[in-house]
């Protein structure tokens, strides 16, 4: 069922935000979202799981639709259930004391039983390769490890889709190496994923579908291959991947030569 | 800081309402009777030593509440209105001011230790749930995550302050006083920030959802302290007050 968007606008105030969005999204997909600071992309991201328009008012018009549900007609905790969202900063999403605790704190409020909890805290620590973390304090953390416990909280509810805003901007090049092993193992196992980043070389790597968000609305849209070679890109703000900076260099010197082999996983 | 720590003493098995019980019952804020007050000061303190509680645990508090209890006790040795029995002939410090400081010193250290007990004992789901009973939820909420944040208040303003003195604020000099402007809007800014994005993040994982109940169950011992501590305070009321 996936993701169906049609006409979505959005304005916090006078400013519109979102720009006649029209979006389908398959289940299955490894979708990226590229766009200059301030294009919407966050603003996009909390329009998915229903945070807009349910907690944060502001002009909304247009519809969402996750799994077949309407998320004007949806709470947001059910909405969840399908969809999880992880934020950009972790600090700021996890709030209790152990790691264990915050997540539980998801699957408790599903009003699931005690067993079924333990099981499957243990088995999203074991999906992250964290189980050691079970136990330890949350402040105490580093930043990657508070990135994977993020995942976790939201993981361990079990949605069909998994939104990340800029889960890897807080990590280093290993961090985000093994971010990106843990999406597409979950992507294998039929999770749909979006993710929002910067490091397009990542997204190069891991996606089937790039979409280019510039001042609210996605004007590029399409394989990473294609998106990439895109020439609008630079106007846009947006890096080219070394390796087609390298194509379009050499395919000026007269040499031609197909990269996408290269860099594909 | 008043964090969560795991043990196996009585307290730590208790229903967190009979803790709040015992919480509530220790403040004692309408008296200023000394033996009334030391009374319900030993009886905390031998609560929180019998629970394996140290005072390692409430370090950075008590620094601070011993400080101002000595304070205190000078100051209302100057000022107490109503002091009569000057301890020194020429000498404004009276007995009854001394004596007055030294309530509220007791009373403040009640109240410490007593936090003590219920913050070093219960889980913080625990807090949230018996909290949400009588608080509306978002207030509870508040309340019991605002212990998380400290340390992370006090790493970010260790970085705010780096980054303006390293754009040549100064901490000393004529301009000391202003020297916290700089510092706290910033983290006044990031705290608005965070609060709100922590409000959507457990918002998306049901926050006030919860259907299962994991500890709001009255045993024996809740009700054996209820019991002991209800009549240990009537005891002393009679005894001391009336
Ligand atoms: N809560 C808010 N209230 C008002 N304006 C906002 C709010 N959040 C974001 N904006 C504005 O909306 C625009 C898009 O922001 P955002 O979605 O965060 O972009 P991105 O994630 O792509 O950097 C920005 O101009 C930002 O200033
Ligand atoms: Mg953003």
């Amino acid at each position: 069922m996936g993701i169906k968007i049609r006409n979505l606008n959005f304005a916090y105030s006078e400013t519109p935000i979102l720009r006649n969005i029209n979006l389908d999204v398959n289940d299955g997909e490894f979708v990226g979202i590229v766009g200059p600071t301030g294009s919407g992309k966050t603003t996009f991201a909390l329009c998915l799981n229903g945070i807009i328009p349910h907690l944060i008012k502001g002009k909304f018009s247009g519809d969402v639709e996750v799994s077949g549900k309407n998320t004007k007609s949806f709470e947001v905790f059910d909405l969840a259930k399908s969809i999880g969202l992880i934020f950009q900063d972790p600090d700021s999403q996890i709030f209790s004391i152990t790691v264990e605790d915050e997540i539980a704190f998801g699957l408790e409020n599903m009003g699931l039983e005690k067993n079924e909890i333990k099981r499957r805290v243990d088995g999203v620590l074991n999906a992250l390769k964290i189980k050691d973390l079970k136990e330890k304090e949350t402040f105490a953390l580093s930043q990657g490890q508070k990135q994977k416990v993020c995942m976790a909280s939201v993981l361990a509810m079990d949605p069909e889709i998994l939104v990340l805003d800029e889960p890897t901007s807080q990590l280093d090049f290993r961090g985000t190496k093994e971010v990106y092993r843990i999406l597409k193992d979950m992507n294998k196992k039929g999770k749909t994923i979006i993710v929002i980043e910067h490091k397009v070389e990542w997204l190069l790597k891991y996606a089937d579908r790039i979409l280019v968000l510039d001042r609210g609305n996605f004007v590029l849209n399409g394989k990473p291959s294609e998106v990439f070679r895109n020439p609008k890109l630079e106007k846009i703000g947006i890096e080219i991947p070394k390796a087609f900076r390298i194509e379009k260099f050499l395919k000026k010197s007269g040499i031609k030569v197909d990269f996408e082999k290269l860099v594909r996983v | 800081m008043l964090r969560y720590k795991d043990g196996r003493s009585l307290f730590h098995k208790l229903d967190s309402r009979t803790k709040f019980f015992f919480f509530f019952s220790t403040l004692s804020l309408f008296s200023t009777n000394i033996l009334y007050l030391s009374s319900i000061f030993v009886f905390t303190l031998f609560v929180f030593l019998a629970n394996r509680l140290s005072f390692q645990d409430i370090k950075g508090f008590s620094k601070f509440f011993i400080i101002f209890s000595i304070l205190l006790v000078i100051f209302q040795g100057f000022f107490y209105p109503f002091g009569k029995t000057h301890l020194l002939s020429g000498f404004p410090i009276t007995f009854e001011g001394i004596a007055f400081g030294f309530a509220i010193s007791l009373r403040l250290f009640t109240i410490l230790f007593s936090l003590a007990i219920l913050m070093l004992t219960t889980k913080q789901k625990h807090l949230l749930e018996s909290l949400g009973n009588f608080l509306p939820k978002d207030l509870a909420f508040s309340l019991t995550t605002a212990f998380r944040f400290i340390p992370i208040f006090e790493e970010e303003t260790k970085t705010i302050i780096i980054s303006q003195e390293s754009r040549g604020l100064k901490k000393r000099g004529p301009r000391r006083l202003t020297f916290y402007f700089p510092v706290i809007v910033p983290l006044f800014t990031k705290a608005l920030e965070r609060a709100k994005n922590l409000a959507m993040s457990v918002e998306t994982r049901g926050f006030g959802k919860a259907k299962t109940r994991y500890n709001l169950k009255m045993k024996t011992n809740d009700w054996i302290i209820v019991l002991g501590t209800l009549i240990f305070g009537v005891l002393c009321f009679w005894l001391f007050i009336i």
